[in-house]
């Protein structure tokens, strides 16, 4: 029994010294790990926009968060992100919406679809069409039905929620 | 929320399935998999340990890891619970079931370093499972182990009497079985989808 | 002293070949299988493992005198996970286009059967030099089975190396390669190859 105890008590220490180890790295790393998260979601944003905007806000509707640009000021678009029913799981598509309400550009942000196949759908000869087609006539992608309607769900839900958040300030 | 967690259940045992196609739990199904009963033993053990596992730190993760802000110590938690259980479930069979812990013999120490356990359960959190999703989440992968190690287990018997090239005897031809599990374990993929 | 640095140069070089941890002791498989679906995955994954395998087995051996045996395991497994961690955080923050790609196996690090080897089977029992020397020579193994996989499975499965095309346009990749079952057939194929080369050499 007093074997357990000594067991316990090496192993308490050894373990509060690894706590105290990995708390040094979280303070020290904690921020930037941040800054990096932000600065990607809004050079993506930025991206989808078409580099319309050089200025990205944060904004939120109703626990959902979602982008303006502007320019000069100005608003200059908006930025949802989406995700729709893949073949091997959610599609997460950002998409980038002018103030015409029209589709800018959209990008696939994460997917697990078919290597080589589905996953065509996050390359620029599928994903192009959401430029200048409306979603409903863009084309799908041959033996890879499941992933380009899956892209076309996401883009067809943010512009509902585009309509929702259009005019907040 | 019935049919939802039967998707859940068989997307991990079947189309997600852990050792064929997530590469989680090889050491043991490679090592373990040469007769069947062993791999039966062996099965069973994950089971109930994957299961007690999970829901032991999907608790800890919600109750304790994140409302204290202490989500960097997430892999220390998750497997100093996964040893400790172990080494219990083996204090506990000993005295119990002592026949049952001679079947297990050496194989259930051997579940700590399983990666298929602590990947379980981190899986759980990265999927924001409920705590039902989570037990019924760590029940189906449990199963597509033990349905994985049995069904090879039955093949490496048969192995014995079949003509194979002499540079790939022995191990080589074990993963170039594996291989074609594997990929007849990829065609349910996308039958689950989202 | 020559034969201190033969022993030295001997625990290094141990586990480059000989005992190569994947294509030899047959442990550390998951990660290998499951990361080696380019060049540049496999690379990375080969050092964060060495690192935290060096200093794990710095660790365990230069704590030995506080460890009694009979709790040793439990010891190992908060060294281990205490680095994988570490490794994870400043991955995160300094590489994060690396860490995305590597994605759950990071932590996984932390049951990477060749850590865990390792500290039981050598850094318990030996000093500190030498078992940094295993943790490098160990981590060199993996690190060039898994590229070596990763290579062949980049090349055949996208007909690109480091993401660069080599293969040309015309070349049709055999996406299975980069998929689960491919992983299986090239590690198969590999170590049959090993088996055949030392066969060869025996005679």
């Amino acid at each position: 029994m007093k074997k357990l105890a000594d067991y316990a008590l090496r192993l308490s220490i050894v373990c509060v010294a690894a706590s105290g180890l990995l708390a040094l790295v979280y303070q020290n790393t904690s921020g930037r790990i941040d800054e990096n998260i932000t600065k990607e979601k809004l050079e993506k944003a930025r991206i989808v926009l078409l580099g319309r905007a050089d200025e990205i806000k944060i904004m939120e509707y109703e626990g959902t968060e979602y982008f303006r640009g502007f320019a000069e000021g100005k608003p200059a678009g908006t930025v949802i992100e989406t995700s729709g029913a893949g073949y091997g799981g959610p599609v997460r598509v950002l998409s980038g919406i002018g103030t015409d309400g029209k589709i800018l550009d959209i990008t696939v942000l994460s997917h697990k679809e078919t290597p080589g196949l589905g996953s065509k759908a996050a390359e620029p000869a599928f994903k192009d069409q959401f430029r200048t087609k409306s979603p409903g006539d863009v084309d799908t992608i041959t033996s890879a039905t499941i992933s380009s309607k899956a892209v076309i769900s996401a883009v067809e839900e943010a512009l509902v929620m585009y309509e929702k958040v259009k005019d907040a300030r | 929320m019935g049919p939802e967690l039967l998707i859940i259940l068989f997307s991990a045992m079947i189309a997600n399935n852990i050792i064929l196609i997530r590469f989680l739990g090889l050491c043991p199904f490679f090592g373990v998999s040469n007769k069947v009963e062993t791999s039966l033993s062996m099965g069973m053990a994950v089971l109930f340990v994957m299961t007690l596992a999970t829901t032991v730190s999907w608790t800890i993760y919600y109750f304790v890891l994140l409302p204290f802000d202490l989500v960097f110590l997430r892999t220390v938690f998750f497997i100093l619970v996964i040893a400790s259980l172990v080494q219990l479930v083996e204090i506990f069979m000993k005295k119990s079931f002592p026949v049952l812990y001679k079947a297990l013999g050496v194989y259930l120490p051997l579940i700590t370093t399983n990666c298929a356990i602590l990947g379980t359960a981190f899986l759980t959190v990265d999927y924001k499972y409920n705590l039902i999703e989570s037990v019924v989440f760590a029940v189906g992968v449990s199963l597509g182990f033990m349905l994985a190690i049995v069904m090879f287990a039955s093949m490496r018997e048969r192995l014995d009497t079949a003509p194979i090239p002499e540079s790939l005897k022995g191990y080589p031809i074990i993963f170039i079985l594996a291989s074609i599990m594997s990929l007849s374990f990829l065609g349910f993929a996308g039958m689950f989808g989202s | 002293m020559q034969d201190r640095i033969l022993y030295l140069w001997n625990t290094f070089y141990n586990g480059i070949l000989r005992e190569n941890p994947i294509l030899r002791l047959m442990i550390g498989l998951c990660p290998t299988l499951a990361v080696s679906t380019s060049l540049t995955n496999s690379v990375g994954m080969g050092l964060a493992t060495t690192f935290v395998l060096v200093c794990s087995n710095l660790t365990v051996s230069l704590i030995r005198p506080f460890v009694p045996s009979g709790m040793r395991i439990p010891v190992f497994i908060v060294v281990i996970s205490t680095f994988v961690t570490t490794v994870d955080y400043m991955m995160l923050a300094y590489l994060p286009g690396l860490h995305a790609s590597l994605g759950v196996f990071v932590p996984l690090i932390v049951v990477n059967c060749i850590i865990l080897g390792r500290a039981e089977a050598f850094a318990y029992k030996n000093d500190a030099l030498p078992a940094v020397l295993d943790g490098l020579g160990m981590g060199a193994g993996f690190l060039l089975a898994i590229s070596l996989m990763g290579s062949i499975r980049e090349i055949l499965g996208n007909g690109t190396l480091l993401g660069i095309s080599i293969l040309g346009q015309s070349y049709n990749p055999v996406t299975l390669m980069i998929l689960p079952p491919g992983a299986f057939l090239v590690i198969g194929f590999l170590m049959g190859a090993l088996n055949m080369m030392t066969k060869k050499g025996a005679k």
